[in-house]
């Protein structure tokens, strides 16, 4: 109590603070509990009757269920296999050039897709992909192929997310790799060269390896985000023709909890997919930490 | 580096081609918009490359600020963007400046409470429900409120409170300033660059953001540029528009271009001063909490 009243003024900020953490981030969570209720909009979350696991039943029932689950899974997986990697290649070719104009050209043009929303992207992938009016059957054209109608496929709808993920983000994302890189002592790449090592080996023994603490660190903060990323892209993109392998746990959550008032079915499915994404950060994080023999990790 | 095999300078010149032709796809889509909003209907239907209109006319933006809801995003992307950015930064400083402060106690379990709400999510529908109970469904605070809150940002401001010499904070406490005190005359001053980097963090993410109005608001007036946008471009309504500026309206592809290119009006105004400070905010961003 005496060592409280000695900070009270810290404490008072950090309690204002904390309110809007409570109320906003923690309030939700108390909201889960709807997932073990029959929610009743008249009886509010604590009044309405449990029912125990009866969602989940229902939930591990449905064939719904495995799609969205496999299709979460897969669109995420091929995100960390393309779409993580593209910016960390990006930050090695960049650095590989000597020529600072040119450097600084490409890095401020590849930043330009960042700051534009998704709304505005997955229109203009919508439109560049359009069998009448876009580029790409132009191309396609071009070549003698015939377009397709991309967006109208569900064959194509994972690489279209992915390739769009990859062109938002890969300049925006390449920052932090190529301060890294550019962080690694010269005498090194001196050293090597006096050793008569060429650029190949020097990119593979000096700087993928100077930059694999960063690396480390910003894996475990995309799994952070991993089943629930994406959202506002794939919504834009997703029409019903996609539904098969494009609609992923959120977009289902949002047509069928809030669109169709299912709220404690959907809470169900939620749920899951929170739990799911906690246990791979947590074990993403154990696993760095045993790597790098408790050098890296975020906690 | 310079003493180059003929190996090394083709790998340099490949180099040199794929990052070129990389900044050329990534750019091209922006040029095509710009010359589409600005084609004749003609010009604008004509399908393939386009890079510069042969005619330039602002049909589609004349049509454009006809639209009263355009305006009304307007506002109501402001809005969140001035509000949402205040309190983003006093609830980040309000709760960084205490765990940043060595003596106050119990500070780890403090800022775990802050970093669980980073792992865990309670999901979109019990979000949903939780701004209904609190009433802020179909206000323009529901923009506001919840963004604030964000334990990554208040990380990165803690680690920029504890790269300061302890020795000012020390000296002031001696001469019997408060906490509070300690805060705004040397704290703050001296994290400027901190403050202007989540500060625009929280620009770019209010003039971005649609979920939250796709989820919570359906009332037209309250919907944000992105939002309209949205509308427009994605489901495809242009039924808005009594098109009695010409006698050729312009093409439906002219005006979903235009609309692209005012609601990234806010963005392309602030993108200089973004460039500058976001990368170095990226680096301090980077800095384990």
């Amino acid at each position: 109590m005496k060592t409280m009243w000695k900070h009270r003024e810290l404490f008072a900020l950090y309690l204002f603070a904390f309110a809007f953490f409570l109320v906003f981030k923690y309030g939700p969570i108390y909201g889960v509990l709807i997932a073990f209720k029959d929610f009743r909009v008249v009886d509010g979350i604590w009044g309405s009757p449990w029912v125990g696991l009866k969602h989940f039943e229902a939930l591990f029932h449905t064939a719904d269920f495995y799609r969205l689950l496999k299709n979460t899974l897969l669109l995420n997986l091929y995100l960390l296999l393309f779409a993580f990697p593209a910016p960390i290649l990006l930050a090695l070719l960049l650095n590989e050039i000597r020529s600072r104009f040119f450097q600084r050209f490409v890095q401020t043009t590849m930043y330009l897709p960042h700051f534009v929303s998704w709304v505005i992207m997955s229109g203009l992938v919508i439109y560049f992909l359009s069998p009448t009016t876009g580029v790409v059957a132009e191309i396609v054209k071009w070549f003698g192929g015939k377009p397709v109608f991309y967006m109208g496929q569900k064959e194509y709808f994972r690489s279209i997310v992915v390739g769009s993920a990859i062109l938002k983000d890969i300049g925006w994302g390449s920052i932090i790799y190529f301060a890294a890189l550019s962080g690694i002592h010269p005498e090194l790449h001196e050293s090597a060269t006096i050793d008569g090592a060429n650029r190949w080996q020097r990119m593979t023994a000096i700087n993928i390896p100077s930059i694999m603490p960063t690396v480390a660190i910003m894996f475990i903060l995309s799994l952070g985000g991993f089943l629930s990323a994406n959202f506002e892209q794939i919504i834009n993109l997703l029409n019903p023709v996609t539904y098969e392998t494009g609609d992923v746990i959120d977009t289902y959550v949002y047509r069928v909890g809030l669109q169709q008032f299912q709220y404690s079915y959907t809470a169900a499915i939620g749920l899951f997919k929170s739990l799911v994404g906690l246990l791979l950060i947590l074990g993403a994080n154990i696993t760095v930490r045993k790597l790098s023999r408790g050098e890296s990790g975020l906690w | 580096m310079r003493t180059g095999t003929w190996q090394d300078k083709l790998a340099v010149c490949l180099i040199y081609l794929v990052l070129g032709l990389l900044a050329v796809i990534v750019v091209y889509p922006f040029i095509h918009v710009l010359s589409v909003s600005f084609s004749s209907r003609g010009e604008a239907l004509r399908s393939g490359f386009h890079w510069i209109p042969r005619q330039i006319t602002f049909d589609a933006y004349k049509e454009m600020l006809k639209y009263p809801f355009i305006w009304s995003g307007f506002s109501n992307t402001l809005f969140r963007m001035a509000a949402g950015t205040v309190l983003t930064l006093l609830v980040t400083v309000c709760a960084a400046y205490p765990l940043s402060r060595k003596e106050f106690p119990w500070k780890r379990v403090l800022v775990m409470l802050l970093l669980f709400t980073m792992i865990f999510d309670g999901g979109i529908v019990p979000h949903y429900l939780l701004l209904k109970e609190l009433h802020l469904l179909n206000t323009r605070w529901v923009y506001v409120l919840p963004h604030a809150a964000n334990a990554f940002q208040v990380l990165v401001m803690i680690s920029f409170f504890r790269s300061i010499p302890d020795a000012l904070v020390e000296a002031a406490r001696i001469d019997g300033a408060s906490d509070l005190r300690v805060l705004a005359r040397i704290m703050l001053p001296l994290s400027m660059p901190a403050l202007v980097t989540i500060g625009l963090w929280s620009l770019v993410y209010h003039i971005n953001a649609f979920m939250d109005n796709l989820l919570y608001v359906t009332d037209q007036t309250k919907f944000v540029l992105q939002q309209i946008v949205r509308q427009m471009l994605i489901e495809n309504r242009l039924d808005a528009f009594t098109s009695t500026v010409s006698e050729i309206p312009p093409a439906p592809e002219s005006l979903k271009m235009a609309a692209v290119i005012v609601s990234s009006l806010p963005v392309l105004v602030l993108y200089p001063f973004l460039l500058r400070f976001f990368e170095k905010g990226t680096m301090i961003g980077s800095v384990k909490g």
